[in-house]
């Protein structure tokens, strides 16, 4: 191995593992995470500068490494050949194949230097070396660093570094032995696959929490290919500005399908997600842009049949449009409910033009609960099991959020609600330590402000037929600045909402503490467990409400 | 209990709990019925008890609880219980909490949690004399038995209103 299409020079060593080390046994521990940090936060003077950096773009040249299989000559000769695009599809790769040298991506990943292509010829990429790896790995022990919540250790970015497939099939990290949080090494490197998207999988087979992991890898740029059965996400990208991921199939993920965090200048597109634990796509930890700018982009996503379509968490400056989210537990939520992420509270997130409809995918019945208690390892990968509760039937969720924009959406066929609005307060955000939030912990309404809800079509398919969902706009009156306009049901006629007169914009609502009732009534879905409390009393969001006539 | 609990009740009492400071139940706000120790548990303001809209048989109790006694509690949620008339346990689910959230890791994965975000979940209260913590407790009515009157950590008690303060 070794030798690349380019006369550029191999960067870095192959690391040796030490075989006693397969010996020992791999456990997929919780996945905290380090303390983690916007591009553009200064973490020693703990503040914000501005934000740098682009989105990458395709690149059909330049330096590459090309990874193939045994069998990727079979698969080649087998790819259609109909018309003129798909006969240079297949020619290509035929070429491509006699420069390969690689069996596994992690192989070129590691032999890769920056701005290099890592071309993968269709095949099935298991990532053998990679899985006999330990978690915890002792050869990393001195790497671990305090959690971002919570207590304990977890592996800092150097754990990473030195021992890449503890914890991932494939790792690329991109800073060097400093300070700075940005690539230094295997910079903007580019891996896809080099004919159709169903032609290159990736799996996992839960072996490793992460398949593919990016961090601090500034510039990536994945694309073509499929992936599936991360114990954790499918593709994590992490302190990293500048991703795109483009044309990728991600499924059967236990927890996440594609997931960002702490991330700028990033673009998901032309992705389907689905069958995950938790979410198709997670944008969490979103670029802190306070509605300046948007600094992710999610365009043509098909995300469904997962627990949520998409989430996040702080979630802030994603630019979400032309997308659909369907046949999920529930479609979008962003949020500022859990600790550990920086750039609370959620804010400044705009969904445009995207249909999210028939989001009531049962997965709390009383059948799917006693099948997910059973141990991970023994259950069917591909039947999803919700790692986190949601309310079943809702087609958006804002859940403290501020500043978001939902327009010119087409939103239908969700049994509970079209749209959710409901407030978190500071107290139950916890800290961020870190410094890149805002918790004052003196103003316990500084969430669900300002949000506008402009010129949605609600209850009603993109062809006009009735389809409507249980209400379609819920809000628990709390917050201030929150408006509703030019939003139509079926055939024009006025939206349902609770309450049944909803604040028009620009002006929107006057300050409010919120309807006790309502905020009460979530706080019994807290104490859900999937293990324990499946059905807490007091929680609606566990059973699927019956379809709107 | 920490300032910024008690901080964060005084804010919440304003939205989630917004009625803290009227009568539901007319014989809370008073010391908790209890042998235990000097002044024991009790409801630092009348606890208000809910229906659901969607979930007539549910019931959810929202409150503040109140640590009178001369020392320090620390009281999982998993240790408070609902009882009836005749001290037999209800099953229910009791968190401290006053509104949704959820933890960073799914719950699918044990892990051990220290006690800030343990009371950040609204798993754990650490009650110092004189300080408070919300609480949200829930049970459902089932036919046959006997709905619950009292909240109890060990001998602790403080009782459950019977009267309804709204329905959805």
């Amino acid at each position: 191995m070794g030798k690349r299409v380019s006369p550029a020079r191999v960067a870095g060593t192959m690391v040796i593992v030490a075989l006693a080390l397969l010996a020992l046994p791999s456990f997929a521990s919780a996945h905290a995470e380090r303390p983690s940090y916007f591009p553009n936060f200064d973490a020693v003077a703990k503040k914000y500068f501005a934000a740098f950096g682009n989105v990458p773009g395709y690149r059909n040249r330049g330096p590459a490494l090309v990874v193939c299989k045994r069998d990727s000559l079979a698969r080649i000769r087998a790819l259609p050949s109909r018309t003129r695009r798909q006969r240079a599809i297949k020619a290509r790769n035929l070429i491509y194949l006699r420069l390969c040298r690689f069996r596994h991506i992690q192989s070129a990943v590691k032999a890769a230097s920056s701005n290099m292509r890592i071309l993968v010829l269709p095949g099935i990429y298991r990532e053998e070396p990679s899985r006999g790896e330990p978690n915890p790995d002792p050869a990393c022990a001195s790497n671990m660093t305090a959690d971002a919540k919570g207590g304990g250790s977890v592996p800092a970015y150097e754990y990473h570094v030195n021992c890449p497939n503890s914890q991932n099939l494939i790792s690329v990290t991109g800073d060097g032995p400093d300070a700075d949080r940005r690539c230094d090494t295997r910079c903007n490197l580019q891996i896809s696959g080099t004919a159709y998207r169903d032609s290159v999988l990736i799996t996992s087979e839960r072996s490793k929490l992460n398949v593919i992991r990016a961090d601090r890898a500034d510039g990536i740029y994945l694309s073509n290919f499929t992936i599936e059965y991360s114990d954790f996400n499918n593709i994590y990208v992490l302190e990293t500005n500048g991703f795109h991921i483009n044309q990728v199939e991600s499924r059967y993920s236990r927890e996440y399908g594609v997931l960002s965090f702490a991330s700028d200048n990033g673009l998901y597109e032309n992705i389907e997600a689905y069958n995950s634990g938790d979410s198709g796509i997670y944008p969490g930890s979103g670029p802190e842009g306070h509605c300046q700018r948007y600094g992710i982009e999610i365009r043509n996503v098909d995300s469904h049949d997962n627990t949520l379509g998409y989430s996040g968490t702080a979630g802030n400056g994603v630019y979400v449009h032309d997308s659909k989210f369907h046949d999920n537990a529930t479609g979008i939520v962003t949020d500022s409910f859990a600790a550990g992420h920086p750039g609370m509270p959620q804010d400044c997130a705009k969904w445009e033009n995207n249909q999210v409809y028939s989001n009531n995918n049962d997965l709390y019945n009383a059948e799917r609960d006693a099948y997910c208690k059973q141990p991970a390892a023994a259950r069917d990968p591909k039947i999803v099991c919700p790692t986190f509760q949601t309310a079943v039937g809702t087609g958006l969720m804002i859940a403290g959020g501020n500043g978001n924009i939902t327009r010119g959406n087409q939103i239908w066929d969700n049994w509970r609600a079209g749209a959710r609005l409901f407030f978190v307060p500071t107290q139950l955000r916890g800290d961020d330590n870190t410094g890149q939030s805002v918790n004052d912990q003196a103003n316990q309404f500084d969430t669900s402000n300002n949000n506008s809800y402009v010129n949605n079509k609600m209850g009603f398919r993109p062809d006009g037929t009735r389809d409507p969902n249980g209400m379609d706009f819920w809000w628990d009156e709390e917050g201030k600045g929150n408006c509703w306009s030019g939003n139509v049901g079926p055939g024009g006629r006025p939206v349902t909402s609770d309450p049944a007169n909803l604040p028009g914009c620009p002006t929107g609502s006057a300050f409010s503490t919120g309807n006790t009732l309502k905020v009460v009534s979530q706080a019994s879905c807290a104490t859900w467990d999937p293990m324990g409390n499946t059905d807490p009393p007091g929680c609606d969001w566990f059973t699927r409400p019956p379809e709107p006539r | 209990m920490s300032a910024r609990i008690a901080l964060v009740l005084a804010a919440l009492c304003a939205s989630a709990v917004s009625a803290c400071g009227q009568t539901g139940s007319g014989d809370s706000s008073t010391a908790a019925p209890s042998a235990g120790a000097a002044g024991g548990l009790r409801w630092a303001k009348a606890p208000q008890v809910f229906v659901p809209a969607n979930l007539p048989n549910d019931r959810v109790m929202a409150g503040v609880l109140r640590n009178d006694s001369l020392r320090r509690l620390r009281i999982k949620a998993s240790e408070l219980e609902l009882r009836d008339a005749r001290g037999r346990a209800v099953r229910g689910s009791v968190a401290f909490l006053n509104g949704y959230l959820h933890g960073l890791d799914p719950p699918t994965r044990a892990r051990a949690l220290d006690d800030r975000e343990l009371v950040r979940l609204g798993r754990l209260a650490r009650l110092d004399p004189g300080s408070e913590s919300p609480v949200t407790v829930s049970w459902r009515v089932a036919r046959g038995t006997d709905p619950p009157v009292s909240l109890a950590y060990g001998d602790l008690v403080v009782p459950v209103p019977q009267r309804i303060t709204a329905r959805g």
